[in-house]
Parts: structure tokens; C-alpha cells; sequence
């Protein structure tokens, strides 16, 4: 079988409820903070374009969609991560506790190939706020005896460290990719779309 | 990992996550409508779920109306491979459907899923052979399904290829309006006698009736002509067969409109048994782990009704469900080394029988549901005795000595019998069809939803992420982005709500 390298990464964002998964995306993808959810339309998904090693990668950003809140992600968000960004508020030290058990549940869900060698990145995020309840080498300690996970402290807010966090998400996603040589598991996944902008194979005519 | 507490109130509670109670909470949040789903179970799917080898296991010793029966047939001996504790090792490597299907290129779902727009968090794998049973020497072989599938088949002669395209076109240019005379004198007729008038051979009219019309032996031309039809027009999509099978198996498919609902703010809550239902005065209330909440409508899935609901009333019809199913884990896959070329992919048998038939599904490692080197074999019939009386004459003709399955599970689910009493405000949902496709549960949801809310659209697209406005934006900039009429009006609403 063909090895094709992917041009497209997944990468999902874990964490407990308003540690400011969302946020960071929003903050990454569209430079934009807001205090305040709209009800109405939630966070799904989001992609960027970007450049490591004078690759285009397209990376696609999940956010939870608030499925976490009572633990009820399903299966099918975990499918096909090519990186996992663990993200806990530093005023929270409850959110930094969990942070084990979301690794876990990722692992157990995700069953990455290689756990051992699976790229997350950990975030301890709102480090605008004052009352700062999780030291930087806490963090630092857990990240590191997880493997070496890098740690990054991140203000969703002020946009403070996010644009590194995220190029190091890509990096070491695709740096994993070449470490394993990790072939697309599933070569010829298709995606369904309108008639329109669909470039499926039009070699098959009908009888 | 999160709080405990549940807002209070709902617009609709939509309790089990089988998919066409998804579909109901997906449409209702997508309209606006605050939504809590529920699930006592802790996966989604209902009876729409797939499981890993262990937690499938561990499913059907812990469900008693299953009538569930499972058999290991390993080789223990050192030089095995695939011994029952190696193939435990890769449990995590299945995702066993308890409820598998194929969908039509362009049938009910993949129609919903991509005019809904929900068609982004779903992947599939096109099916790789329609496949034919070969009585003669009991074998798999493929069904040439597009022109030029035909002409490359070695299974036919020439003049079998230049019968089966004159027949198959004949069929797709079949109008209504203008009979052509060699139907005429068979419309109101079995379609097998008019196959057998045209004067073809056994092989085409086996291919034709079993593997592409898919018909029963007392099918009516009529409904030969629009099967035949249906499969013709559905080719040429995607690879070589008219259908797709969802990566990862079917359960992915409910989470898909669970995610969607999730999205537009339904509320998600799986392990949660609820009780107490009461309806009062137009409202109903319900009790969760001390919490007593309150919601307009509720919607049940069949497969997991309320007490409260139960009533006495007798129920006239048995509308889903009772279905008898067979898995079994293969080394050797079913068919030819041609026929699994690369390792194999998904392929699809239907095989004839009396009450319908069977649907048989083999899957390989590159549908994402079993490990590389095993290979995942369903069998779907309608349930009328134990699940495997049901299907042994299916199973004695395509396991061979040669292809003895490595471990066999079979099981039933259930009809819904039970009688359940439903309201205005409270509404039930069928569980699962004996259907290849998803076209039944797809109407069942949606007239659910127009039962509950008449003059609402049902699943209009959803904006992609990039269209999606962050908070706190000036509303008069929303009118100028991208999205749907009804959305824009959600939006304002909201906006100037909020001014007052």
C-alpha cells in the first residue's frame, strides 16, 4: 500500500469545562477573545493553514462542544488525532488534576498506534488572572513526567503564547508522523459532500 | 472533570441516543430549541451503538432479551496466531455494530448528511464488491456493476456482458409515461417471470434479482424496475458500488447528529437514568439524581421506554426491530483472493431466503471496525425463531471448513412490543428496521419532529465554522456574513432580547 503523508491534521482540545478550550482556538484561528458564549451557535471546529518546515499543513482545530461537560464525549470526537492538546486553568487547580484523566481517556478512546510516542501538548491557560492557584513548575513536573509533554502558559485573552503553542502542536504532530513513519491508516477515506464541489472519481460512468 | 448540576429547564428532553432519536435532537437544536439528551446507558447509539470485542461481549451477557449466544473456535496451539487471547489483545481494534448498513451514494442519509451539512464529521469507506453467491461452487463472486466492470468480468461470457448491459440500460430508461413493449405484458407481474422471459441465463437473472434489485422472489416488475433503477442511479459516486460504509462502523453515524446538537447548545448527558415522568398542565417534569427538572416535549427512544410511559393498551403493530443478527470473526476472508485484493475492504452479499433474505457485511481492517490480519463478518435477517435457527441456512452456506469463524456471536434485537403510552407532548421513537439503508428510521425521525414542531424546518444546512459569528460581534455585521435566513433571525432575536 501506497504511504501517503497527510497534508491534513487533527487535532483536539481536552479539558474540563470553561478552562477556555474554545477561547484558545478562537484566539489561534481568528485573533479574536470574547468573554461571553453565544448560545446559539456553539464552537465546532476550525482549520488553519500552517507552515512547518516548508510544509502547508491544514490543521483542523475540534473543539469539545461542551460534550465534556458531563463526561459525554462520545467515541466517534476521538477518531483519527494526530495531536492532543490537554488545556487546564491556572486558576483552577481542580482542571490541573484532571488533566490526568482526560490523557487517559484520551488513550483509552483515541488508541493511538504508539502511546508511549503520542504527541499532546499541555496548556496552563489564563495566566492574565491574578489569583494564580497552580505554580509553572507543578505543571512543568507533571508535563514532564508524562513523557516530556511540552508546557506552555497561555492567555486566551491577550493572545499571550498561543501562536507557539499551536505551531508546536503542528510541529510535533507531523514530527510524530515522520518518527513512526505513520502511513494514513485508512488511505481512502471519503468525505460526503453536494454534487457541486465534490472531486470523487468520475471515471465510473453509470450502465 | 465537570460540574453536576443540570439547568432546569428544557424545550425538549430527548432520552436514548439511538440514531433516530439523534436525528430528532439535532433538528430540534438546530431550529433553536433548548435541548437535554439523555442516555442511562454510557455509549451512544442505543441499538445503534458498535463496541469494541470486550465491551461487545460484555453487552450481549448483560442484555437477557437478546436470546445472545457466543462460541470461541480458536487454535490454541503455539503455532497460532490468532489465538482467542491474541485476538482479546486487539478488542480495541473492533468497533462491532450491533446494527451495521450500507448507504445508497445518494440515498435518504448521505442526502440528510450533506443537506444538513453534518456530512463534516462523518468518513467513509465506498463499498468495495456487490457480491453474488455462486451455488455451484459455493463461493463469493463479484457483481459487475458499472460498464465497465462488465466488460472486465471474467465471470461472464461475452454475450452474458452484452444481455446484462442491454438489460440494465432497458431498465434506466425506463419512463413511466412511455411502456416499453417487451414490460408491457409484465407490469402487475412477478419480476422474476419477466426476467426469465427475456431469455437470459441463470447467472445474469441471479445477479440481477439478489445482488442489484435486491427483490424477493414475489416482487412485482414494478418494484424490480425502481430497485434496479435506484442501484443504477446510485453508481459512479464513489468507487465501484452504489454504496459507502461509515469508517469506524455505523454507531459513529447518531454521535454525528449528537455533535451537531451539541454544537447549536444541546446539552449532553450519557450514564443518566431519569424517573418520575410526570405531564401536568402542558409541562413535563422528571427526576435525575435528585434533580427534578422540567422540559415541554419528550422524545423516547423504543429500545429503552420510561415505566411511567408503559400503559396497558395493547399495541396494534410491532413497527421495528426483531431482527436476528450473526457476527463472526474470520481469518480466512469470505470470496476469492481476488475478491480481497489488498487486504480486503467492505463487501456486500444479499442472500435470498424465505422472510427476506439476508444482509451479510464482511469487513476488514481498512473499515477502521476489526484488526489487520481479522476480518468481521455480520449477518442481518429478520428475527422469527432464535437468532441462529434464523440464520442457519445462511451461515452453513458460507462457512465452509475452510473459513470456520474464529469466534460467532448471535443475537436478536428486539421488536418493540411493549405498549407505550404517548402524548401530544411526549413521542416515541422506532428503533431499528430490516433495511439496507437508513430510509425508514430517516422518515421515522423526521415526522417525529414535525409532530412536535409542525412549522419548523427540518435539519436546514448549518453553517460551516468559518461562517460562524464569535460572540459579542456587532449584530448589523452578522446580516452580512453568510448564513442561513433562519439562523440570521435566531441571531437578532437574540440580540435585541437582550437590549430589553
Amino acid at each position: 500500500m501506497a504511504t501517503r503523508k497527510k497534508s491534513l491534521l487533527k487535532v483536539i482540545i481536552l479539558g474540563d469545562s470553561s478552562v477556555g478550550k474554545t477561547s484558545l482556538m478562537n484566539q489561534y484561528v481568528n485573533k479574536r477573545f470574547s468573554t461571553q458564549y453565544k448560545a446559539t451557535i456553539g464552537a465546532d471546529f476550525l482549520t488553519k493553514e500552517v507552515v512547518v518546515d516548508d510544509r502547508v499543513v491544514t490543521m483542523q482545530i475540534w473543539d469539545t462542544a461542551g460534550q465534556e461537560r458531563f463526561q459525554s464525549l462520545g467515541v466517534a470526537f476521538y477518531r483519527g488525532a494526530d495531536c492532543c492538546v490537554l488545556v487546564y486553568d491556572v486558576t483552577a487547580p481542580n482542571s490541573f488534576k484532571n488533566l490526568d484523566s482526560w490523557r487517559d481517556e484520551f488513550l483509552i478512546q483515541a488508541g493511538p498506534r504508539d502511546p508511549e510516542h503520542f504527541p499532546f501538548v499541555v496548556l496552563g491557560n489564563k495566566v492574565d488572572l491574578e489569583n494564580r492557584q497552580v505554580s509553572t513548575r507543578r505543571a512543568q513536573q507533571w508535563a514532564q513526567s508524562k513523557n516530556d509533554i511540552p508546557y506552555y502558559e497561555t492567555s486566551a485573552k491577550e493572545g499571550r503564547n498561543v501562536e507557539q503553542a499551536f505551531q508546536t502542536i503542528a510541529k510535533n504532530a507531523l514530527a510524530q508522523e515522520a518518527e513512526v513513519e505513520l502511513y494514513n491508516e485508512f488511505p481512502d477515506k471519503i468525505r460526503v459532500q453536494s454534487d457541486g464541489n465534490r472531486n470523487g472519481n468520475s471515471d465510473n460512468c453509470q450502465c | 472533570m465537570g460540574e453536576n448540576s443540570l439547568p432546569g429547564e428544557f424545550d425538549l428532553l430527548v432520552q436514548g441516543t439511538g440514531f433516530t432519536e439523534s436525528i430528532v435532537a439535532a433538528a430540534a437544536s438546530r431550529i433553536g430549541k433548548t435541548v437535554l439528551h439523555i442516555d442511562s446507558n454510557e455509549y451512544y447509539g442505543g441499538q445503534w451503538a458498535s463496541f469494541n470485542l470486550e465491551g461487545f461481549q460484555k453487552h450481549l451477557s448483560e442484555s437477557p432479551n437478546f436470546q445472545a449466544t457466543q462460541n470461541w473456535n480458536t487454535d490454541e496451539s503455539e503455532t497460532s496466531e490468532w489465538t482467542k487471547e491474541n485476538i482479546l489483545k486487539t478488542s480495541r481494534r473492533f468497533s462491532i455494530d450491533l446494527t451495521p448498513k450500507l448507504l445508497f451514494s445518494r440515498g435518504k442519509l448521505v442526502k440528510l448528511l450533506i443537506s444538513s451539512n453534518i456530512c463534516r464529521y462523518a468518513e467513509f469507506r465506498a463499498a468495495d464488491n456487490v457480491c453474488t453467491f455462486e451455488e455451484s461452487t459455493s463461493s463469493l463472486k463479484s457483481v459487475p456493476c458499472s460498464r465497465t466492470d462488465v466488460f472486465n468480468s471474467k465471470d461472464l461470457t461475452i454475450i452474458e456482458k452484452r444481455l446484462l448491459m442491454k438489460l440494465l440500460n432497458s431498465f434506466l430508461n425506463y419512463k413511466d409515461e412511455e411502456v416499453p413493449e417487451e414490460f408491457k405484458n409484465y407490469l402487475g407481474k412477478p419480476f422474476l417471470e419477466f426476467l426469465k422471459f427475456q431469455r437470459l441465463t441463470p447467472k445474469i437473472i441471479n445477479n440481477v434479482m439478489n445482488s442489484i434489485s435486491m427483490c424477493d422472489e414475489d416482487a412485482l416488475l414494478e418494484e424490480g424496475i425502481e430497485k434496479t433503477k435506484n442501484f443504477l442511479l446510485n453508481l459512479g459516486f464513489y468507487g465501484n458500488t452504489p454504496f459507502l460504509f461509515p469508517m469506524y462502523g455505523c454507531g459513529e453515524i447518531p454521535q454525528c447528529f449528537c455533535r451537531l446538537c451539541a454544537v447549536f447548545g444541546g446539552v449532553y448527558c450519557l450514564k443518566k437514568p431519569i424517573s418520575k415522568i410526570e405531564e401536568k398542565d402542558d409541562e413535563i417534569s422528571f427526576t435525575t439524581d435528585n434533580q427534578v427538572i422540567k422540559a415541554k416535549k419528550l422524545v423516547f427512544g423504543s429500545s429503552n421506554i420510561p415505566e411511567e410511559l408503559l400503559s396497558s393498551e395493547k399495541k396494534t403493530d410491532h413497527c421495528c426491530g426483531g431482527l436476528s443478527r450473526g457476527v463472526f470473526i474470520l481469518e480466512k476472508p469470505l470470496g476469492s483472493e481476488e475478491l480481497n485484493s489488498g487486504g480486503g475492504g467492505v463487501n456486500f452479499l444479499k442472500l435470498p431466503g424465505g422472510n427476506g433474505g439476508a444482509f451479510i457485511l464482511q469487513l476488514s481492517h481498512y473499515s477502521g471496525t476489526c484488526p489487520k490480519g481479522l476480518h468481521l463478518v455480520h449477518i442481518t435477517s429478520k428475527s422469527s425463531s432464535t437468532p441462529s435457527d434464523d440464520l442457519q441456512p445462511f451461515v452453513e452456506k458460507l462457512f465452509t471448513d475452510e473459513h470456520k469463524p474464529l469466534y460467532t456471536a448471535y443475537f436478536t434485537l428486539p421488536s418493540c412490543s411493549s405498549k407505550v403510552s404517548t402524548t401530544e407532548n411526549i413521542v416515541e421513537c422506532c428503533g431499528t428496521f430490516f433495511e439496507l439503508d437508513y430510509d425508514k428510521s430517516i422518515e421515522n425521525a423526521e415526522m417525529v419532529f414535525k409532530k412536535l414542531y409542525p412549522d419548523e424546518e427540518f435539519l436546514p444546512r448549518a453553517p460551516d465554522p468559518e461562517e460562524i459569528i464569535i460572540e459579542n460581534e456587532d449584530p448589523t455585521a452578522i446580516s452580512e456574513h453568510t448564513l442561513p435566513e433562519d439562523l440570521k433571525a435566531q441571531l437578532l432575536l437574540e440580540e435585541s432580547s437582550k437590549e430589553v
